[in-house]
């Protein structure tokens, strides 16, 4: 399991915007809210602190995309073009993608960056569609220990359904979104406070890109936040075991 | 689906409840809103009242204007289909929202819309004799500046015999008048519509799909009234346990002060339905409405008609509670 935490992101920009969906949009919390191109193909540029090697969006519209990491003034490539295909799932290339939501969120991992460097993105997407996405942060990789056999995914919907006179329902279809929860055990002076103080103390409820692994090597990526203050216990002599509820953000 | 402007300090603000992508991003920092209602002032006519309440807002929406400003300019648009676009949408409300109420996790306002016959009052010792009530509300909509629609007000037996004693504010005296000759009144776009209770204000049928399973409720009831002439008058005594109302009447003909208690009684006794439907806007639901329907979850069906008084939107949970008086009948 991963988070990248913290964030490094320092700014955006995006070749084409909307006049009502700035790329600023892309910095908040809120993955409906979206930066919107207003064209099918278009790029973006994120600006990096040093010690990053890790990018995520979520709320992202587009059928393919394509990476390139460049110094801060983006006049030398660090690391070559890489394109990947939205369209499903390809772990091949670190990337994970979760196309099963209106809100699709992704991961690539990329060379560590000592430095501040610009991530460079093109976006394409159907003819006569728009490239969009709603949040994008990278920064490094914290990694833990996959959660052990009792992770569960589940949604959580906020739709309004009510029973009408003759015992039909009244539905008025709103947004649902994905929650997991599991149990991570971690060594306790080591990841375990990483993950406790480190992170989760930091930012509390909000919402950070999770990247969730089961044994089987699956990876679920969700920008998510704690659903309830997280518990654990110190129930062995070196490790201690987290009780965590993530839910997608809107 | 609710979409709010909120001008803050010169800067128009686009909000919603969930966040909505339209023309332009409706962000999601709308708490709470309270239900916008139509609210008869008495149980048996009197004045259709707009009550638009409260709006709670997230703190963040303020973190460039802190504190938040005492009032601001408001409009509430709503729209039933998230796939149209937001011009389509149906001006609720426009008006001020002024600061009410400041918490850790809101910033609450109250919501006030133009103000009709401020400072417009009824002035001690005027008189009416054997005046015609539609009379009354002509003189006193062209004080107030409106245009008046009689035509569901009773053309009989509505006559007015009385002398304002202590000044009155106009719009409370016409709501205590209307009601105590069973009329309701209510103020839609520049015109008064005065409309006698046993009359329909349109018509519309709707099915079980419409509706939430909803209450009937009775309240056994004296109506009692004193006058010069009658003395003591009730009506109702077949129910000797019902509680005893007394109301003021504005009439004093003995025919005429029983004729006015009897009315009063019959609207109060009869069923009264607290329908909740399913939020669909824009609902041509108007005060006085006649609203017939059929109840198949009862052991037999059930055929009713209501005409509405009391109309309550509730966005939080998109459902309008109707309630008014009407009659059953098996099958």
């Amino acid at each position: 399991m991963k988070v990248i935490y913290p964030d490094k992101v320092s700014g955006v920009t995006a070749a084409n915007a909307e006049a009502n969906y700035p790329d600023d949009n892309l910095l908040d919390n809120h993955p409906k809210k979206v930066w919107r191109s207003g064209v099918s193909k278009s790029s973006v540029t994120v600006s990096v602190n040093g010690g990053a090697n890790a990018v995520a969006f979520a709320g992202i519209d587009a059928v393919s995309i394509a990476l390139t990491v460049k110094n801060s003034s983006s006049t030398g490539i660090l690391e070559a073009k890489t394109s990947y295909d939205l369209k499903g799932i390809n772990t091949y290339y670190k990337f994970i993608t979760d196309t099963y939501t209106l809100y699709n969120s992704f991961w690539i991992d990329y060379t560590y960056q000592s430095i501040a460097h610009n991530l460079v993105f093109e976006f394409d997407n159907i003819s006569g569609g728009t490239a969009e996405a709603g949040v994008v942060r990278a920064g490094p990789a914290r990694g833990f220990y996959e959660p052990g056999f009792d992770l569960t995914e589940g949604m959580k919907d906020y739709s309004i359904i009510k029973e009408l006179n003759n015992g039909a329902f009244y539905i008025r279809k709103r947004d649902i979104v994905k929650t997991f929860a599991g149990s991570v055990e971690l060594e306790r002076d080591g990841d375990f406070y990483v993950f406790m103080r480190d992170v989760i103390l930091q930012e509390g409820g909000r919402p950070l890109f999770w990247r969730i692994t089961d044994y089987n090597n699956n990876d679920w990526t969700v920008f998510a936040r704690a659903d309830k203050t997280l518990k654990a216990k110190h129930n062995k002599r070196k490790y201690s075991s987290i009780d965590f509820s993530f839910i997608e953000v809107l | 689906m609710l979409l709010v402007e909120l001008n803050i300090n010169g800067t128009t603000n686009y909000l919603s409840m969930d966040g909505q992508a339209l023309i332009r991003y409706w962000d999601s920092k709308i708490v709470s809103f309270d239900s916008p209602q139509f609210s008869m002032e008495k149980k048996y006519g009197g004045f259709v009242k707009p009550v638009f309440g409260n709006i709670s807002l997230f703190q963040d929406l303020f973190g460039n204007d802190w504190t938040p400003p005492t009032a601001c300019q408001i409009a509430i648009r709503y729209n039933d289909n998230d796939a149209v676009t937001e011009e389509s949408a149906t001006t609720l409300f426009t008006g001020t929202a002024h600061l009410k109420k400041m918490d850790r996790t809101a910033i609450q306002y109250g919501l006030y819309t133009e103000v009709i016959g401020a400072g417009s009052t009824m002035p001690a010792n005027t008189t009416y004799f054997d005046t015609p009530l539609k009379t009354v509300f002509s003189d006193a909509a062209v004080t107030l500046g409106l245009n008046l629609d009689t035509t569901l007000a009773r053309s009989s037996n509505t006559e007015v015999d009385f002398m304002v004693t202590n000044e009155q504010e106009l719009l409370s005296f016409l709501s205590d008048l209307s009601a105590s000759i069973s009329h309701l009144y209510y103020i839609y776009q520049g015109t008064l519509y005065l409309v006698d209770m046993f009359q329909d204000n349109g018509t519309t049928t709707i099915t079980e799909f419409d509706y939430h399973p909803s209450i009937m409720e009775m309240e056994p009831s004296i109506i009692a009234a004193q006058t010069k002439q009658t003395g003591l008058l009730h009506s109702g005594l077949t129910y000797p346990y019902a509680k005893k109302t007394v109301v003021s009447l504005f009439v004093d003909e003995p025919p005429s002060v029983s004729l006015a208690v009897n009315h009063i009684w019959d609207t109060w006794n009869k069923p009264c339905y607290n329908l909740k439907m399913p939020f669909v806007y824009p609902l041509a639901v108007t005060p006085g409405m006649r609203i017939q329907f059929t109840d198949t979850s009862q052991i037999k069906d059930v055929s009713a008609y209501i005409r509405v008084r009391n109309i309550s939107y509730n966005f939080d949970n998109e459902e309008i509670a109707i309630v008014g008086e009407g009659e059953i009948t098996s099958g």
